[in-house]
């Protein structure tokens, strides 16, 4: 008892956290002071920095994926860890790790950390943990007890023991949606006893509802006004799911099929997320992975080949890894628990036969739990290792040992390109480039070593050489440009820290360098530029960000004007592969080349964001761009800049993702380079980029699968990190679950990005929206086919294929995918691209708008806020004012005759004719306080968002509203309604 | 027996179809380590792209020889090949080197795959031609006077 008090923090977990202080651990595991059970994503906290020290970049010749690492590595491992973090003071108990007679026992490593142990091994085990956690019965030197440890465990023991039993089937879990009735918090006890387990007949308890309150997935505030719906819906379910008997009508919904033809408002039903049900007999049942992380478009998966294929459903994954996480658990241990065999990190949805074992959930093989992974960190006792933040928590990030470096941590290294062409003189984006870099060159990611260049192209290549004796940079110009070569790397790329002055001053005086046309300004050498810079940062890696305005004429990669091309071709291929090329060395290096876009004339972004598609990049296009007239496009690039000058930033990263036996991932849609069948290489991974990969099923599958991705990265900070995502969904044999279970969100992602890519690599425009119009058809085809009734448009009322048709006639109706020729092939390629990278958040939303009606605010109860609309011109009322969230822009539009109180408080005028575009300011009243708040609420985390734009009802902009509104017709395209029609015909017509 | 032209475009066949023969088995096994080693695809798609070309002049050269010699059997076993041969390379990804092969959708599961049954199938097809080129050759020598 004695030795407890001197070192409160580190006793008895060396190998985990023995670098970090005591008050770190806190910090570290916030969310354990929470029951264990509560969701992580219920924190409000934001989101954690890192805490930790830099640790000592060790570098190692060992490879990025460890070799298979059997029991006997331990030993290593403690010899590792000794050697290179014995070294720091923060070890407030110096742990005997490297002690030789410690690392022949390595069954019993967790003894080591205690203070002063007795000479005896397994005595001072026994001692120290009486000491620490009289309650728990350590299980190393016995055979398991699993009930020893029931009092350590904080909620019952799930009856995982009994795996002899029947499982539950998936359907039924749906009723554990939540009901207002029922009492709150049963404890999740043995579930649906006597229900078979098959799927075909299923039947529901009533008795257990609200356990899973606490996990339901947090839906977006702008969701909570929908509460009653949701609920309706989730009855709903469960009466799809339910035989005709049982049915109960809570909701006031009577019956489980929507026809779509009749149905004339189908948003009004939500577009809830649909709760995944995970079965009971994995080690921690309640941990979700964040659904805008990690999703399939079948929440509930066929377990065969032959049932997926009768569905006609897409089967896919969309995935944002490195998406910004509130309470992200951070995890320091020299020893990483994987699977020995498919290197598999541990997680919560593996099997826990005993404390001493785990069964991979991927592989589905026995692996041995090392002794320290009993260590519950919240409580400081060792106990279940159900405890452990790696069970608890789908989403963990590791703190990786330096097996994990193929070399010490880079530093951040930025290079930014501009355009000084003409056409870049004109547009005026260098004054918002240098004013927004000012604020934030501070805030950008990157340690003491976080290096910056600069280099302006026009004809020829623009240097700035910074030296310490001089307030300015020198300008050094090479006219070259064919055999450039450069000049001198040390004056070129400068530490940020120690020119932090000159650069400031530098950055300041951009825009008056460069305000006049100089007789160089015709030509555009990007290609040089970008060579050059990739020669010069191509030993550490880095981003290079890219500025241009013009069409890269002159130099490498020079490429001509194609906009109009005779031989009718769409040009939505790249044109020379110089540009891919060179984005292949530039991951090669781990450099990520990102592409700014503002261009009035063509400059052909199809062939230029190659360099950005393979390197990780992302590409943002501001068309038209100018600093006088446009003010939207220059509040939007400010916005977009600060954004990404800010926001966290991984470096060399790769990502792995795994799937469950039965499983293989056949395509990835994204930008990123595909280095092997199941890793990609991320040159920098940046938190507003996501992936969809195609899944296939090989095999019959079993009960559940799972999906686990892990991200390799270094972060800013010069740490290496890992950060895991695991995804587990149940497997059904019914076909009507499948429908029931189908989300559409991910399809969409995936469908737009699938769609991009085959258009982009020179399919015909025409093949992907025809692909599109198929993939609703053969679904909703499928389901007549299915519930083989009438021949109507049926949908199932659960699940989000009644919502399909809609969003497809949006993606046909959106500037990637319209057939209309009013488009321009830059502006076409941008919002290809858009969709190629972005995460489904922004892409559903620039497909099919949110619009709500805003004037409804002022009769609403103060905690009820409007629901989205369809986008019909018919819910437009003319007395309304209307907010439309689109995945780039946000309008508020006026109607002629609003209400003139509602105008007085929120635009300061009663008059319709006195609003402009710049009078939507937050006023001194409740209402304008409300709106803004509601603004707030609905653009939150939106960083792609530009300024809210006000337009009234005879304004020139109204055009661009009215083009939004989807479900209308169009000279050229059909309405919601027509193009049901047109389904229906082909549907029938099959 | 004599040595007659046509038993010359079966003996310059044979060494043809022996190096075509490597090809197939080179390509064969650079997409299998593709597959199932972590090979750099860059410099994989590099070493096969190398080939292309190479097996495509060999192989278009003897199917030239065989229409010169008029060897219906031969050039019908063959014109389909050097059709297919000229239609990849004119569909071919945009690069700026020789070759068919494009490292970025290489590691697409479905072009992999297909890539590799093509290779064996391309092999299989060598492998029975260097045989009948052979009895060819030999049937040649011995029936023409």
């Amino acid at each position: 008892m004695s030795n407890v008090p001197t070192v409160p923090g580190n006793v008895g977990f060396p190998q985990a956290y023995g670098q970090s202080q005591s008050y770190q651990h806190v910090q570290q595991f916030n969310q354990f002071t929470q029951p264990p059970a509560a969701n992580p994503n219920h924190g409000s906290s934001p989101y954690a920095a890192n805490p930790f020290p830099f640790p000592s970049a060790t570098t190692s010749q060992e490879p990025v994926k460890p070799s298979p690492m059997p029991n006997g590595a331990n030993s290593h491992q403690y010899n590792h860890n000794s050697a290179s973090y014995a070294a720091p003071t923060s070890f407030a108990a110096p742990p005997t790790i490297s002690h030789p007679s410690s690392l022949s026992s390595v069954t019993h490593p967790a003894l080591n950390g205690y203070p002063a142990p007795t000479s005896h091994v397994v005595g001072a085990f026994a001692n120290s943990s009486s000491v620490a956690t009289p309650s728990a019965t350590p299980a190393n030197n016995q055979p398991p007890i699993p009930s020893a440890f029931a009092s350590a465990r904080p909620a019952p023991f799930p009856n995982s023991q009994t795996s002899g039993a029947p499982l539950q089937t998936p359907s039924y879990q749906q009723q554990m949606a939540p009901r207002p009735q029922a009492p709150s918090n049963y404890p999740p006890g043995p579930q649906k006893q006597g229900f078979p387990s098959t799927q075909q007949q299923p039947a529901y308890p009533s008795t257990q509802q609200t356990v899973y309150q606490q996990q339901q997935p947090q839906f977006p505030p702008q969701y909570g006004q929908q509460q009653m719906q949701n609920l309706n819906q989730q009855f709903d379910k469960m009466n799809m799911s339910g035989t005709p008997g049982t049915q109960q009508q809570i909701g006031g919904f009577r019956s489980d099929i929507i026809d779509l033809i009749a149905e004339r408002n189908i948003q009004q039903l939500g577009f809830e997320d649909i709760e995944v049900q995970i079965p009971q007999q994995v080690a921690a049942p309640h941990a979700h992975v964040d659904p805008n992380i990690f999703r399939s478009t079948l929440v509930q998966v066929p377990q065969t080949e032959e049932l997926l294929k009768k569905s006609r459903l897409p089967f896919a994954i969309t995935l944002h890894p490195f998406r910004d996480v509130k309470n992200l658990n951070i995890i320091q241990c020299s020893n990483i628990v994987r699977c020995r065999y498919c290197r598999t990190y541990i997680n919560p949805y593996v099997y826990l036969p005993d404390h001493r074992h785990w069964k991979c959930n991927l592989c589905n093989r026995n692996n041995d739990l090392p002794d320290d992974f009993c260590w519950d960190p919240s409580t400081k006792q060792f106990g279940d290792p159900r405890n452990r933040p790696e069970i608890q928590n789908a989403t963990v990030e590791f703190i990786a040992p330096s097996e994990y470096m193929l070399r010490p941590p880079q530093p951040a290294v930025y290079v930014f390109i501009l355009d000084i062409s003409a056409a870049a003189i004109q547009s005026g984006y260098l004054h918002a480039f240098s004013e927004n870099l000012l604020i934030n060159v501070d805030q950008m990611p990157g340690d003491d070593r976080a290096q910056i260049c600069f280099i302006a192209v026009d004809q020829c290549l623009h240097f700035f050489s910074f030296s310490s004796n001089k307030r300015y940079p020198n300008e050094m110009i090479l006219d070259d440009i064919d055999d450039a070569f450069v000049p001198s790397v040390t004056s070129l790329l400068v530490p940020l820290k120690t020119f932090k002055d000159t650069i400031r001053t530098f950055i300041k005086q951009i825009p008056q360098l460069y305000s006049q046309v100089s007789p160089t300004s015709n030509g555009n050498c990007l290609g040089s530029a970008l060579k050059l810079a990739q020669t010069m940062i191509q030993e550490i890696g880095g981003r290079i960000s890219i500025f241009q305005v013009s069409l890269p004429n002159v130099g490498l990669g020079a490429l001509k004007s194609r906009e109009e091309s005779t031989d009718g071709g769409q040009n939505l291929g790249p044109a020379t592969d110089f540009y891919k090329a060179l984005s292949l060395e530039c991951t090669g290096s781990q450099i990520c080349l990102d592409l700014f876009m503002f261009n009035t004339q063509y400059a052909d972004l199809a062939t230029l964001s190659e360099v950005a598609k393979f390197s990780t990049g992302c590409v943002y296009h501001f068309p038209n761009y100018n600093y006088r007239n446009d003010i939207h496009q220059v509040k939007r690039f400010e916005r977009t800049f600060t954004r990404y000058l800010t926001r966290k930033l991984g470096f060399e990263a790769v990502l792995r993702i795994r799937t469950s036996r039965g499983l293989a991932l056949t395509g990835f849609y994204g930008n990123f380079f595909v280095r092997s069948p199941d890793l990609l290489a991320l040159a920098n991974v940046n938190p507003d980029s996501a992936l969809a990969a195609q899944v296939t099923i090989e095999e019959k599958l079993p009960q559940y699968v799972c999906f686990q991705s892990a991200l390799l990265y270094t972060s800013s900070k010069g740490d290496r990190r890992i950060r895991v995502h695991t995804m587990c969904l149940p497997t059904t044999g019914d076909l009507l679950q499948l429908y029931n279970n189908f989300d559409l969100k991910a399809t969409v992602s995936y469908l737009a990005k699938i769609g991009v890519e085959r258009s982009m690599t020179g399919s015909a425009l025409a093949d992907s929206r025809e692909a599109l119009v198929n993939a609703v058809v053969d679904s909703v085809g499928a389901y007549q086919k299915a519930v083989s009734r009438g021949n109507g448009m049926l949908v199932p009322r659960s699940g989000h294929l009644r919502l399909f048709p809609s969003y497809v006639l949006a993606m046909l109706k959106h500037p990637a995918f319209s057939s209309g020729r009013g488009i321009r092939l830059d502006e076409r390629a941008g919002a290809m691209l858009m969709m190629r990278s972005s995460p489904l958040e922004q892409i559903l939303s620039d497909i099919y708008p949110r619009l709500y009606r805003l004037n409804e605010l002022a009769t609403m109860p103060e905690d009820q806020t409007p629901p989205p609309l369809p986008l019909s011109f018919e819910h437009i009322s003319r007395g309304g004012v209307y907010l439309m969230i689109t995945g780039t822009i946000a309008f508020v539009y006026v109607a002629s005759s609003a209400d003139p109180g509602f105008l007085v408080n929120v635009f300061g005028t009663s008059t319709y004719n006195d609003i402009d575009e710049y009078s939507l300011l937050e006023r001194d009243n409740d209402l304008s306080r409300r709106v803004h708040a509601f603004f707030k609420q609905v653009t939150q985390f939106r960083f792609y968002l530009g300024p809210i734009i006000t337009i009234k009802e005879h304004s020139p902009l109204r055009d661009v509203f009215v083009r939004r509104l989807v479900d209308d017709r169009s000279e050229s395209t059909h309405s919601y309604v027509e193009f049901l029609q047109h389904l229906k015909r082909e549907i029938n017509g099959n | 027996m004599a040595f007659t032209f046509a038993a010359f475009c079966y003996l310059l066949a044979l060494i043809a179809v022996g190096f075509c023969i490597f090809f197939a088995i080179y390509t064969v096994i650079c997409i299998d380590e593709l597959r199932t080693d972590y090979k750099n695809p860059i410099e994989q798609c590099r070493n096969l792209n190398q080939l292309i070309l190479p097996e495509y002049i060999v192989h278009g050269t003897f199917t030239v020889l065989f229409i010169l010699s008029w060897q219906l059997i031969s050039i019908l076993a063959n014109l389909p090949l050097a059709f297919y041969h000229i239609y990849t390379y004119v569909n071919r990804p945009v690069m700026s080197g020789p070759g068919i092969y494009d490292p970025t959708t290489i590691l697409n599961r479905t072009t992999l795959s297909s890539t590799l049954r093509i290779s064996w199938i391309k092999l299989a097809f060598y492998l029975i031609s260097f045989f009948y080129y052979l009895y060819a050759m030999i049937y040649t020598l011995v029936t023409a006077n």
